[in-house]
Protein backbone atom coordinates (compact mmCIF):
# COMPACT_ATOMS: atom_id res chain seq x y z
CA UNK A 1 0.00 0.00 0.00
CA UNK A 2 2.48 2.40 1.17
CA UNK A 3 4.87 1.79 -2.34
CA UNK A 4 2.01 1.80 -4.09
CA UNK A 5 1.05 5.48 -2.86
CA UNK A 6 4.63 6.58 -3.44
CA UNK A 7 4.60 5.51 -6.63
CA UNK A 8 1.03 7.14 -7.32
CA UNK A 9 3.03 10.50 -6.15
CA UNK A 10 5.97 10.23 -7.92
CA UNK A 11 3.44 9.01 -11.12
CA UNK A 12 1.79 12.69 -10.49
CA UNK A 13 5.24 14.78 -9.66
CA UNK A 14 6.99 13.45 -13.06
CA UNK A 15 3.49 15.25 -15.03
CA UNK A 16 4.23 18.18 -13.14
CA UNK A 17 7.90 18.46 -14.99
CA UNK A 18 8.27 20.48 -18.09
CA UNK A 19 10.52 18.54 -19.62
CA UNK A 20 8.14 15.36 -19.68
CA UNK A 21 4.83 15.58 -21.90
CA UNK A 22 3.97 11.55 -21.80
CA UNK A 23 0.38 11.59 -21.66
CA UNK A 24 0.34 7.83 -20.18
CA UNK A 25 1.58 9.55 -17.00
CA UNK A 26 -1.00 12.19 -16.69
CA UNK A 27 -3.73 9.95 -17.06
CA UNK A 28 -2.55 7.99 -14.17
CA UNK A 29 -2.31 11.01 -12.41
CA UNK A 30 -6.45 11.61 -13.19
CA UNK A 31 -7.06 8.12 -11.62
CA UNK A 32 -8.27 8.26 -8.69
CA UNK A 33 -5.80 6.04 -6.70
CA UNK A 34 -3.08 7.91 -8.64
CA UNK A 35 -2.26 10.85 -5.20
CA UNK A 36 -3.72 14.57 -4.76
CA UNK A 37 -2.37 17.53 -4.59
CA UNK A 38 -2.91 21.15 -3.28
CA UNK A 39 -2.40 24.40 -5.03
CA UNK A 40 0.15 26.69 -5.01
CA UNK A 41 -1.32 29.18 -1.97
CA UNK A 42 -1.02 26.42 0.44
CA UNK A 43 0.24 26.07 3.70
CA UNK A 44 -0.15 22.32 3.30
CA UNK A 45 1.53 19.61 1.84
CA UNK A 46 1.94 15.88 1.54
CA UNK A 47 4.67 13.77 0.95
CA UNK A 48 4.58 10.41 1.41
CA UNK A 49 3.20 9.58 5.42
CA UNK A 50 3.92 13.31 6.49
CA UNK A 51 2.33 16.56 6.26
CA UNK A 52 4.24 19.42 6.02
CA UNK A 53 3.09 23.08 7.40
CA UNK A 54 4.23 26.36 7.53
CA UNK A 55 3.53 29.13 9.65
CA UNK A 56 5.11 32.48 9.48
CA UNK A 57 8.70 31.60 10.57
CA UNK A 58 8.48 27.56 11.13
CA UNK A 59 7.82 24.26 8.99
CA UNK A 60 6.40 21.74 11.14
CA UNK A 61 6.18 17.86 10.18
CA UNK A 62 3.01 15.78 11.12
CA UNK A 63 3.34 11.81 10.66
CA UNK A 64 -0.11 10.73 9.24
CA UNK A 65 0.80 7.51 8.84
CA UNK A 66 -2.05 6.70 10.78
CA UNK A 67 -4.92 8.96 10.33
CA UNK A 68 -6.31 8.29 13.88
CA UNK A 69 -3.46 9.50 15.56
CA UNK A 70 -1.71 12.24 14.10
CA UNK A 71 1.81 13.46 15.90
CA UNK A 72 4.23 16.36 15.61
CA UNK A 73 7.72 15.44 15.04
CA UNK A 74 9.74 18.29 14.14
CA UNK A 75 9.38 22.23 13.86
CA UNK A 76 11.90 23.74 12.22
CA UNK A 77 13.20 27.78 12.16
CA UNK A 78 12.60 28.03 8.05
CA UNK A 79 13.06 32.04 7.97
CA UNK A 80 10.72 35.06 8.03
CA UNK A 81 6.67 35.67 6.49
CA UNK A 82 6.24 32.46 5.23
CA UNK A 83 3.18 32.15 3.06
CA UNK A 84 3.53 29.20 0.85
CA UNK A 85 4.71 25.30 0.49
CA UNK A 86 5.00 23.71 -3.02
CA UNK A 87 5.94 19.85 -2.89
CA UNK A 88 8.14 18.53 -5.58
CA UNK A 89 10.14 14.92 -5.17
CA UNK A 90 12.39 14.64 -2.70
CA UNK A 91 12.20 19.09 -1.92
CA UNK A 92 9.96 21.48 -0.41
CA UNK A 93 9.65 24.82 -1.86
CA UNK A 94 9.00 27.71 0.77
CA UNK A 95 7.66 31.27 -0.71
CA UNK A 96 8.22 33.92 1.95
CA UNK A 97 7.31 37.59 1.46
CA UNK A 98 11.22 38.37 0.63
CA UNK A 99 12.56 35.38 -0.48
CA UNK A 100 12.28 31.42 -1.83
CA UNK A 101 13.71 29.00 0.38
CA UNK A 102 14.68 25.21 -0.69
CA UNK A 103 14.00 22.15 1.85
CA UNK A 104 15.52 18.93 0.84
CA UNK A 105 13.74 15.76 2.50
CA UNK A 106 16.67 13.56 1.86
CA UNK A 107 15.27 12.48 5.33
CA UNK A 108 11.39 13.42 5.34
CA UNK A 109 11.52 13.72 9.43
CA UNK A 110 14.28 16.12 9.17
CA UNK A 111 14.01 18.44 6.32
CA UNK A 112 17.17 20.86 6.05
CA UNK A 113 17.52 24.22 4.41
CA UNK A 114 19.85 23.33 1.58
CA UNK A 115 19.11 27.11 -0.42
CA UNK A 116 17.55 30.40 -0.67
CA UNK A 117 17.06 33.54 -2.67
CA UNK A 118 15.53 36.96 -1.66
CA UNK A 119 14.13 38.95 -3.60
CA UNK A 120 11.93 42.27 -3.15
CA UNK A 121 8.76 42.05 -0.75
CA UNK A 122 5.72 40.97 -2.02
CA UNK A 123 3.25 37.99 -1.77
CA UNK A 124 4.91 35.45 -3.60
CA UNK A 125 3.81 31.61 -4.50
CA UNK A 126 6.28 29.27 -6.12
CA UNK A 127 6.15 25.59 -8.01
CA UNK A 128 8.70 24.09 -9.32
CA UNK A 129 10.65 21.44 -11.38
CA UNK A 130 13.98 19.77 -11.64
CA UNK A 131 15.51 22.38 -12.55
CA UNK A 132 13.55 25.77 -12.25
CA UNK A 133 11.16 27.76 -10.15
CA UNK A 134 8.82 30.01 -11.69
CA UNK A 135 7.25 32.60 -8.41
CA UNK A 136 4.63 34.92 -8.78
CA UNK A 137 5.66 38.29 -6.58
CA UNK A 138 2.73 40.50 -6.69
CA UNK A 139 2.53 44.04 -4.73
CA UNK A 140 -0.90 44.97 -6.89
CA UNK A 141 -3.79 45.00 -3.72
CA UNK A 142 -1.67 43.56 -1.24
CA UNK A 143 0.53 44.69 1.94
CA UNK A 144 3.10 43.25 0.79
CA UNK A 145 5.64 45.11 -0.40
CA UNK A 146 5.88 47.69 -3.48
CA UNK A 147 4.77 48.59 -6.67
CA UNK A 148 6.24 45.40 -8.88
CA UNK A 149 4.08 42.19 -10.20
CA UNK A 150 6.45 40.21 -12.05
CA UNK A 151 6.58 35.94 -12.79
CA UNK A 152 10.56 35.40 -11.43
CA UNK A 153 12.04 32.44 -12.90
CA UNK A 154 15.20 30.57 -10.81
CA UNK A 155 17.54 28.17 -11.98
CA UNK A 156 17.36 25.68 -9.01
CA UNK A 157 19.86 23.06 -10.98
CA UNK A 158 22.21 23.75 -8.12
CA UNK A 159 19.81 24.21 -4.98
CA UNK A 160 22.67 25.20 -2.85
CA UNK A 161 22.92 28.37 -4.71
CA UNK A 162 19.27 29.25 -6.87
CA UNK A 163 19.76 31.87 -9.35
CA UNK A 164 17.40 34.43 -11.16
CA UNK A 165 17.60 34.09 -14.90
CA UNK A 166 14.41 35.99 -15.86
CA UNK A 167 11.75 38.42 -14.65
CA UNK A 168 8.45 38.74 -16.68
CA UNK A 169 6.15 41.81 -15.88
CA UNK A 170 2.90 40.38 -15.12
CA UNK A 171 -0.24 42.36 -13.94
CA UNK A 172 -1.56 40.92 -10.75
CA UNK A 173 -0.13 37.27 -10.04
CA UNK A 174 -1.59 35.00 -7.71
CA UNK A 175 -0.96 31.42 -7.68
CA UNK A 176 0.55 29.23 -10.46
CA UNK A 177 0.91 25.70 -12.12
CA UNK A 178 2.72 24.11 -14.73
CA UNK A 179 1.92 20.99 -17.15
CA UNK A 180 4.51 20.00 -19.65
CA UNK A 181 5.10 23.19 -21.88
CA UNK A 182 2.03 24.93 -20.01
CA UNK A 183 2.61 27.37 -17.45
CA UNK A 184 -0.58 28.74 -15.99
CA UNK A 185 -0.59 32.33 -13.94
CA UNK A 186 -3.66 33.13 -12.30
CA UNK A 187 -3.95 37.22 -12.38
CA UNK A 188 -7.06 37.53 -9.79
CA UNK A 189 -9.17 40.06 -11.74
CA UNK A 190 -6.69 39.95 -15.15
CA UNK A 191 -8.04 36.61 -15.88
CA UNK A 192 -5.79 33.44 -16.48
CA UNK A 193 -2.47 33.57 -18.15
CA UNK A 194 -1.31 30.38 -20.17
CA UNK A 195 2.25 30.62 -21.30
CA UNK A 196 3.97 28.81 -23.05
CA UNK A 197 7.49 27.45 -21.61
CA UNK A 198 9.22 26.09 -25.17
CA UNK A 199 11.97 28.41 -23.96
CA UNK A 200 11.00 27.37 -20.23
CA UNK A 201 13.57 30.20 -18.95
CA UNK A 202 11.63 32.76 -20.80
CA UNK A 203 7.71 32.46 -20.75
CA UNK A 204 5.80 33.50 -23.56
CA UNK A 205 2.28 34.39 -22.58
CA UNK A 206 0.40 33.07 -25.30
CA UNK A 207 -3.51 33.32 -24.32
CA UNK A 208 -5.89 34.35 -21.08
CA UNK A 209 -9.11 34.06 -20.00
CA UNK A 210 -10.89 36.97 -18.93
CA UNK A 211 -14.02 35.61 -17.78
CA UNK A 212 -13.74 35.06 -14.20
CA UNK A 213 -11.01 36.22 -11.36
CA UNK A 214 -8.41 33.61 -10.78
CA UNK A 215 -6.84 32.90 -8.03
CA UNK A 216 -4.78 28.97 -8.23
CA UNK A 217 -4.42 26.44 -10.46
CA UNK A 218 -3.73 22.35 -9.90
CA UNK A 219 -2.82 20.85 -13.34
CA UNK A 220 -3.91 17.36 -12.51
CA UNK A 221 -3.62 14.76 -15.50
CA UNK A 222 -5.12 16.65 -18.41
CA UNK A 223 -7.46 18.46 -15.99
CA UNK A 224 -6.56 21.88 -14.79
CA UNK A 225 -8.45 22.79 -11.56
CA UNK A 226 -8.96 26.13 -10.71
CA UNK A 227 -9.98 28.13 -7.92
CA UNK A 228 -11.76 31.29 -8.63
CA UNK A 229 -13.60 33.96 -6.44
CA UNK A 230 -17.10 32.52 -6.18
CA UNK A 231 -15.88 28.59 -6.97
CA UNK A 232 -13.97 26.63 -9.52
CA UNK A 233 -14.09 26.35 -12.95
CA UNK A 234 -12.49 22.91 -14.72
CA UNK A 235 -10.30 22.78 -17.96
CA UNK A 236 -9.15 20.35 -20.57
CA UNK A 237 -5.46 20.64 -20.73
CA UNK A 238 -5.03 17.58 -23.03
CA UNK A 239 -3.00 20.36 -25.37
CA UNK A 240 -1.43 22.25 -22.34
CA UNK A 241 -1.42 25.39 -24.70
CA UNK A 242 -4.93 25.67 -25.46
CA UNK A 243 -7.31 24.93 -22.55
CA UNK A 244 -10.53 23.69 -23.31
CA UNK A 245 -13.27 25.12 -20.32
CA UNK A 246 -14.92 21.80 -19.32
CA UNK A 247 -17.48 23.22 -16.54
CA UNK A 248 -17.80 25.61 -13.87
CA UNK A 249 -18.90 25.20 -10.47
CA UNK A 250 -19.91 28.45 -8.85
CA UNK A 251 -22.05 29.75 -5.89
CA UNK B 1 2.61 56.34 24.15
CA UNK B 2 -0.53 54.46 24.42
CA UNK B 3 -3.70 56.40 25.29
CA UNK B 4 -5.26 55.80 28.39
CA UNK B 5 -9.07 55.76 27.84
CA UNK B 6 -11.30 56.50 30.74
CA UNK B 7 -13.77 53.08 29.80
CA UNK B 8 -13.04 50.44 26.66
CA UNK B 9 -14.43 46.96 25.93
CA UNK B 10 -11.63 44.11 26.90
CA UNK B 11 -12.00 40.91 24.81
CA UNK B 12 -12.39 38.14 27.29
CA UNK B 13 -10.45 34.57 25.61
CA UNK B 14 -10.60 31.28 26.17
CA UNK B 15 -12.03 27.92 24.27
CA UNK B 16 -15.77 27.56 23.07
CA UNK B 17 -16.39 24.23 22.58
CA UNK B 18 -19.12 24.84 20.12
CA UNK B 19 -16.53 25.87 17.71
CA UNK B 20 -13.88 22.80 18.72
CA UNK B 21 -16.52 20.42 16.47
CA UNK B 22 -16.34 19.60 13.02
CA UNK B 23 -20.34 19.05 11.43
CA UNK B 24 -21.41 17.22 8.20
CA UNK B 25 -24.05 19.31 6.36
CA UNK B 26 -25.83 18.81 2.97
CA UNK B 27 -24.88 21.33 0.05
CA UNK B 28 -23.94 25.04 1.17
CA UNK B 29 -23.65 27.95 -1.21
CA UNK B 30 -20.12 28.97 -1.56
CA UNK B 31 -19.78 32.58 0.68
CA UNK B 32 -15.87 33.10 0.85
CA UNK B 33 -14.25 30.49 -1.84
CA UNK B 34 -10.71 29.44 -0.56
CA UNK B 35 -7.96 27.35 -1.50
CA UNK B 36 -8.61 23.74 -3.09
CA UNK B 37 -7.13 20.36 -2.68
CA UNK B 38 -7.69 17.22 -5.02
CA UNK B 39 -7.73 13.37 -4.64
CA UNK B 40 -8.75 11.22 -7.83
CA UNK B 41 -12.60 12.43 -8.79
CA UNK B 42 -12.90 14.20 -5.80
CA UNK B 43 -12.23 17.85 -5.21
CA UNK B 44 -12.28 19.58 -2.11
CA UNK B 45 -12.60 23.82 -1.43
CA UNK B 46 -12.64 25.70 1.64
CA UNK B 47 -15.09 28.18 2.54
CA UNK B 48 -12.87 30.77 4.38
CA UNK B 49 -13.48 30.04 8.43
CA UNK B 50 -16.81 28.08 7.69
CA UNK B 51 -15.87 25.08 6.30
CA UNK B 52 -14.76 22.88 3.30
CA UNK B 53 -17.56 22.19 0.53
CA UNK B 54 -16.70 18.34 -0.86
CA UNK B 55 -17.74 17.94 -4.87
CA UNK B 56 -17.66 15.28 -6.91
CA UNK B 57 -16.39 16.11 -10.99
CA UNK B 58 -16.00 12.45 -12.35
CA UNK B 59 -18.10 14.17 -14.70
CA UNK B 60 -15.87 16.80 -15.51
CA UNK B 61 -18.98 18.65 -17.62
CA UNK B 62 -20.76 18.21 -14.98
CA UNK B 63 -19.00 18.57 -11.35
CA UNK B 64 -21.58 18.76 -8.54
CA UNK B 65 -21.11 19.78 -4.87
CA UNK B 66 -22.13 16.61 -2.66
CA UNK B 67 -21.95 18.13 1.22
CA UNK B 68 -20.31 20.68 3.16
CA UNK B 69 -18.47 19.65 6.06
CA UNK B 70 -18.46 23.04 8.77
CA UNK B 71 -15.29 23.98 10.33
CA UNK B 72 -15.12 26.75 12.22
CA UNK B 73 -11.36 29.00 11.26
CA UNK B 74 -10.50 26.89 8.94
CA UNK B 75 -8.12 28.06 6.54
CA UNK B 76 -6.40 24.89 4.98
CA UNK B 77 -6.94 21.68 3.59
CA UNK B 78 -5.16 18.74 2.21
CA UNK B 79 -5.79 15.11 1.74
CA UNK B 80 -4.12 11.64 1.73
CA UNK B 81 -6.61 8.60 0.48
CA UNK B 82 -9.68 8.82 2.76
CA UNK B 83 -8.07 11.05 4.75
CA UNK B 84 -8.66 14.94 5.06
CA UNK B 85 -6.64 17.17 6.75
CA UNK B 86 -7.55 20.75 8.05
CA UNK B 87 -7.46 23.46 10.54
CA UNK B 88 -10.34 24.11 13.03
CA UNK B 89 -9.58 27.48 14.25
CA UNK B 90 -5.84 26.57 16.36
CA UNK B 91 -6.55 22.78 16.27
CA UNK B 92 -5.30 20.29 13.25
CA UNK B 93 -8.49 17.77 12.58
CA UNK B 94 -8.36 14.59 10.59
CA UNK B 95 -11.56 13.35 8.79
CA UNK B 96 -12.54 10.82 7.32
CA UNK B 97 -14.05 11.03 3.33
CA UNK B 98 -13.75 7.21 2.89
CA UNK B 99 -17.68 7.75 2.11
CA UNK B 100 -17.56 11.62 1.29
CA UNK B 101 -21.23 12.13 1.84
CA UNK B 102 -20.88 11.15 6.11
CA UNK B 103 -17.21 12.34 6.97
CA UNK B 104 -16.16 11.70 9.72
CA UNK B 105 -13.69 12.89 12.87
CA UNK B 106 -10.69 10.69 13.29
CA UNK B 107 -8.27 12.82 15.68
CA UNK B 108 -7.23 16.57 16.68
CA UNK B 109 -4.15 17.67 17.57
CA UNK B 110 -5.37 20.88 20.32
CA UNK B 111 -3.55 24.28 19.58
CA UNK B 112 -1.22 22.95 16.86
CA UNK B 113 -1.36 26.41 15.13
CA UNK B 114 -1.26 29.05 17.74
CA UNK B 115 -1.66 32.45 15.75
CA UNK B 116 -4.95 30.58 13.88
CA UNK B 117 -6.88 33.69 15.65
CA UNK B 118 -6.94 35.67 12.24
CA UNK B 119 -10.28 35.52 11.43
CA UNK B 120 -11.32 37.17 14.84
CA UNK B 121 -10.05 40.88 13.74
CA UNK B 122 -13.65 41.31 12.69
CA UNK B 123 -15.48 40.94 16.06
CA UNK B 124 -16.65 43.56 18.09
CA UNK B 125 -18.04 44.71 21.26
CA UNK B 126 -21.79 44.41 21.39
CA UNK B 127 -21.99 48.20 21.44
CA UNK B 128 -21.71 50.61 18.47
CA UNK B 129 -19.02 53.46 18.74
CA UNK B 130 -16.67 52.18 21.67
CA UNK B 131 -13.29 51.93 21.72
CA UNK B 132 -11.90 48.43 22.61
CA UNK B 133 -8.56 46.13 21.99
CA UNK B 134 -8.59 44.26 19.15
CA UNK B 135 -8.88 40.88 19.35
CA UNK B 136 -5.48 39.10 19.31
CA UNK B 137 -4.58 36.06 17.35
CA UNK B 138 -3.12 33.75 19.61
CA UNK B 139 -4.69 34.06 23.18
CA UNK B 140 -8.12 32.09 22.21
CA UNK B 141 -11.48 32.31 21.03
CA UNK B 142 -13.45 35.62 21.75
CA UNK B 143 -16.28 34.41 24.36
CA UNK B 144 -17.52 37.16 25.69
CA UNK B 145 -16.69 41.43 26.25
CA UNK B 146 -15.71 43.32 29.66
CA UNK B 147 -15.75 47.12 29.83
CA UNK B 148 -13.06 48.26 32.14
CA UNK B 149 -11.85 51.49 33.36
CA UNK B 150 -8.30 52.97 32.42
CA UNK B 151 -7.50 50.84 29.61
CA UNK B 152 -4.36 51.17 27.38
CA UNK B 153 -4.55 49.95 24.20
CA UNK B 154 -8.08 50.14 22.74
CA UNK B 155 -7.18 51.41 19.62
CA UNK B 156 -10.18 50.45 17.83
CA UNK B 157 -13.80 51.51 17.64
CA UNK B 158 -17.03 49.35 16.69
CA UNK B 159 -19.14 50.82 13.91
Amino acid sequence: MKRTQLLAFVLFAMTAMVYLSCDKNADAAASPTAGGAGGSLARFAIAGNYLYIVSTRTLEVFDISNPEMPALKKAVNAGIDIETIFPYKDKLFLGARTGMYIFSLADPLNPVKEGSITHFRACDPVVSNDSLSYVTLRSFGTDCGNLKNVLNVYNVKNIKDPKLINTIEMKSPYGLGIKDKGLYVCEGENGLAVMDLDNPYSPVKKMDFRDEVYYDVIPYGNVLITYIRNGVCFYDISNPLQPVLLSKLKG
Amino acid sequence: MDIVRAEAYVPVYGIDPVKRSVRFLSVQPVKDAGKIYVWGNLLFQVDLHKGIHVIDYSDRSNPQKIGFIQVHGCNEVAVKGSTLITNNINDLVTIDVSNPAQPKELARIKNAFPNAYDYQYNYQPPERGKYYICPSQDKGDVVGWTIEKNIKGANCVSH
